[in-house]
This record gives C-alpha cells, structure tokens and sequence, in this order.
C-alpha cells in the first residue's frame, strides 16, 4: 500500500464502515457486511435494518477475499473527474452477496464473466487537497 | 372503480431547446391536448405533472406551468420517479379519477436536459454504484454482457433495435432524430459502455406532452372516440443485495402480470407496445419481460422482424428512446400520446394498421440494490 511516504496527504477511506483499513493491526483488510443476528441475512453495503426481518440487531462480519465476476464493462465516457477507460463489474461473493466493484490489473485475456477475483485496496482519485482517495478493488486472479 | 379515458393528447417535438423554458414547452403540448379533448381550462379540476428538478429549475415546477396557462388554485401534484416520471404522474391521475375524487385531470410531464450540458447524466454520489463510478448506460453495458453470456445474444441483434427505431423515427415529425443508422455506423460510434457505443443509448434531450384524462361517467360529453385506459400500474423495484438474475427486470414482469390481470387483454392480444428503450439491451430484455417470448428468446425476435411497423407486434413505431429521445419527464406521458394517436389512427407515416389495443412501458432509475427504481405499465384499448 502507499501511506508510507512521509507527507501531510491523508489516505481517507471512499466512505466510513465499508473495509477495514490496511494499516489497521497488520491483519488482512476486508469488505465489512452486515449480518442480521435474528435470520442470518448478509448485505453489502452493511445494512442498519434488515432487508428480510426489519430487525436492527445487526452485526458487522469479514465479507470473503474472493469470488466470481458475474458481470462487467470497460467505460468508455466517464463521468466528471475520473479517466477513462476503466473497469467495473459485479463480483460474486460465496456468502451469496453481490458487491459492485471497479475491476483492476485486467487485460483482455482476464477479463472474463465467470472469472475468479480477489479484493485488493488501491486509489480511487485525489481530493482536492491532494489527500488520498483509498477503495477497495477486486482483480482477476493470476494462473 | 370507475372507467377512465383519455380524451386529448398533445406534445412537442423532442429535442434540444435550450433557449426556451421549461415552462413554455409544457404550456404548448397542454394547449394541444385541451384543444385536442375539447374540454374547457376552467373545467380541469387537478393537475399531476412528471418532472425530475433538474438542478435550477427547482421545485413546483408544475405550478408555474400551470400559472402560465391560467389554471390555478386547484390541487397540483409534482411526481418525481426518474424516467417514470411521467407516466407516473399519469398513474396518480387514473387512481384519484378510478376511485371517484375527480372527473377531470391534466397530466404533463416535461424536462430540459440540454441546459446540463452534454454527455452522460452524472451519477448519484450518495449511492455506493454511483460514487464509484457507475454511469447509467454501464449498468445495461453490464446486463448486455450478461445476456449475451447466457443466452448467446449478439451485438448485431442490439443494434438491430437501434436500426429498427431510428428507422420509426424518421416517419414521427416529433422523433428528436430524424435519420435512419447502420450497422457499421452502429460499431463504429465512441464506446460509452462496452459493449454498447452512443448509438446503442439514447440521447438526452428537451421535451413535453400533456394528456387530458376524464371519468366514464362525464367522457361523452367530450369525445366521440376516447381510448380507454384498460389498466394502470406503478411497481418499485425490490431490493436485492444477493445474486439476482440481471438479464431480467423483476418488476417489468409484476407490473405487466398485474397489468394483463386487470385488463383482461394478454401479450398476444396488443396491437402495439411503447417499451421504455433507454438502451439496445433494454428493449430486447422487455420483449422477455413482457411476454412478448421467451426468457432468452428477445434477439432471436428482432432478428424475426416481428416487432417491425410491419411485423405482428410492432415495437416502438414512434422511435423509441433511442429516436423520439428521452427527456425523463416527459417521456411517460408521450408514450401515452404515441398509444392514443395510434389507436385513433391518426399516426401518418407510421401507422400500425387497425390498432385496437397498445401497452406503454416505462422504467427507470438506477437505485443500489434495486432492479431500478419505478416501473408503469398502461393498457390502452380503442
């Protein structure tokens, strides 16, 4: 990850309470769903009421690293602020939720419907103070 | 319930105005419909317009269209749902005129997209799609994707759909554009989406239409030949976060089920559809949502030509999206339009031959974790 230079730019997080934070701890960083603790239902973005039960004893749980790309497209006419072209898609995850992605480090060759993705952490874009505009990404998996 | 009918339509040109006000272009398709219908302004007793506030062009939009007309004082309804705008202020008029509140309603739906500026609509960044940069035509470029995976549909049949509407557009003098498209121009357009380039999309653009709706109980008073409004029905789209089938549109499919229910009229049974083609994609998947074939079957039905002007279910004989245009809020409303002139026959150049029974579609708005945000369906029978 960057956030080792010595700098006054801060790596802010595209929005609270979606991963945890690379520098946090040296574990892994992950997707955060919500649980609901009455029937077991996951979401992603976590939820604060329950889509199936309407309870709001949810609970936040570690989303998979991995999963399948169900769909995806190369933007070719972006909207304001961002480069083109760049990848998005929809990634399958095994706990049965879907997560919207930007896909990173494709080529022709990788990206695929079906294909199998593991989540990475990268730039989004800069702010305009400079400071980083961290997201999380999934990639197709190498081999 | 009562019976209700649509006894005047007007609209105006699609396009791109940016020189008049949204106000003016409402005030000239409500003046053709009242003049269409026969009825007295005085006479209309509430008002339901469809319209997106636009930034700066803010709210009671419908309020000052109305003043400039000379109607005011009575109940004025302001309806927002995206692209469904429009016809779903038409869906609030059917309802409050069905369940007996009034006799006799306006409906407008109107938007002024040029003073935007050009290019894609800019995406919501309160949605975790939009802040990341979803764009409205990735969200079909990723359904066309999927379709083409699993049932083998081709870029060729997507374009297919755009040759077919632009074609029917240049025989509507309201068709923002008036120019047939091939294949290679098709291919050759800037990618928006891969795979669907501009001309896959449909454009932004100005526009208004007005219809004027009444009760069963006062319709002969005006009209000799009103169009029945068989069934009316609005859906939202459910919510989903799992793995949903995103070649298919969930509430297309309550909303038409619903809609053939309370009418009594099947897919087999309509004359014409005007299907919500905001995309080549969009309009093959509504052929399998609304029962027109089966799930997967849509290319193979534009390869067919059966949904040609002269094919047995002619699809979007005024353009569509993709040539009339889309300006959201009016988009609903001259669907309805399209329906009544057609079922009048008084459709010139693109005339569906003895069309008796029309089904207009429209749905809209990328919403996270829905399948969109509203869906309206109206039958209309002659």
């Amino acid at each position: 990850m960057a956030g080792e230079e010595k700098s006054d730019k801060k790596i802010i997080p595209i929005r609270e309470g979606l991963f945890s934070l690379p520098h946090e701890s040296g574990e892994r960083s992950y997707l955060i769903g919500s649980r609901c603790n009455v029937c077991a239902q996951i979401s992603f973005p976590p939820r604060k009421v329950c889509s199936e039960c309407f309870s709001e004893e949810m609970e936040s749980i570690p989303l998979s690293s991995k999963g399948k790309l169900y769909t995806y497209t190369i933007i070719g006419y972006p909207p304001p602020g961002l480069a083109v072209p760049y990848a998005i898609g929809y990634v399958d995850l095994p706990e049965g939720v879907r997560v919207f992605s930007i896909i990173t480090d494709w080529d022709q060759e990788s990206l695929k419907v079906g294909a199998e993705v593991e989540l990475t952490f990268g730039k989004f874009k800069e702010d305009k103070d400079g400071n980083e505009i961290l997201t999380y990404k999934f990639r197709p998996v190498k081999g | 319930m009562r019976e209700v009918y649509v006894i005047g339509v007007g609209m105006i040109r699609f396009g791109k105005f940016p020189e008049v006000t949204i106000t003016d272009m409402a005030r000239r398709a409500f003046r053709d419909a009242v003049k269409d219908s026969g009825v007295k302004p005085k006479e209309i007793e509430a008002a339901f317009i469809g319209h997106v506030r636009q930034p700066g062009q803010g709210a009671m939009v419908g309020q000052r269209i109305m003043r400039e007309v000379g109607i005011t004082g009575i109940p004025i309804l302001n309806v927002e749902n995206i692209c469904s705008s429009g016809s779903s202020a038409f869906w609030s008029a059917f309802h409050f005129i069905s369940s007996g509140k009034f006799d006799l309603a306006a409906v407008i739906g109107v938007e002024q997209l040029s003073v935007l500026g050009k290019g894609v609509l800019p995406p919501r960044q309160d949605d975790l799609e939009g802040l990341q940069g979803m764009i409205l035509p990735s969200y079909f470029a990723m359904v066309a994707r999927r379709h083409m995976h699993e049932y083998g549909t081709t870029i060729e049949q997507l374009a297919k759909v755009s040759i077919k509407n632009h074609r029917n557009g240049c025989l509507n003098p309201y068709s923002q554009f008036q120019k047939e498209v091939t294949l290679e121009e098709i291919a050759s357009s800037p990618i928006v989406a891969d795979p669907l380039t501009v001309l896959h999309c449909c454009p932004t653009g100005d526009g208004a239409a007005a219809a004027i709706v009444c009760s069963g109980d006062i319709v002969k008073r005006f009209s000799s030949k009103p169009i029945q409004v068989a069934a009316s029905v609005l859906k939202s789209g459910s919510y989903d976060g799992g793995w949903r089938d995103l070649t298919t549109n969930d509430q297309t499919i309550r909303a038409s089920h619903e809609a053939y229910e309370l009418s009594g009229v099947g897919p087999e049974d309509l004359d014409l559809i005007e299907l919500h083609d905001c995309f080549t994609i969009a309009e093959i998947s509504h052929y399998e949502n609304l029962g027109l074939c089966e799930k997967g079957d849509g290319g193979r039905l534009i390869d067919e030509r059966k949904t040609e002007l002269t094919g047995k279910i002619p699809v979007n004989p005024s353009g569509g999206l993709l040539a009339k245009g889309h300006p959201l809020g009016a988009t609903g409303v001259a669907q309805l339009v399209e329906i009544v002139w057609q079922l009048r026959g008084e459709a010139g150049k693109r005339q569906v031959s003895n069309a008796q029974t029309g089904l207009a579609h429209c749905v809209g708005g990328v919403v996270d974790g829905l399948d969109l945000g509203a869906c309206t369906i109206h039958i209309l029978k002659r």
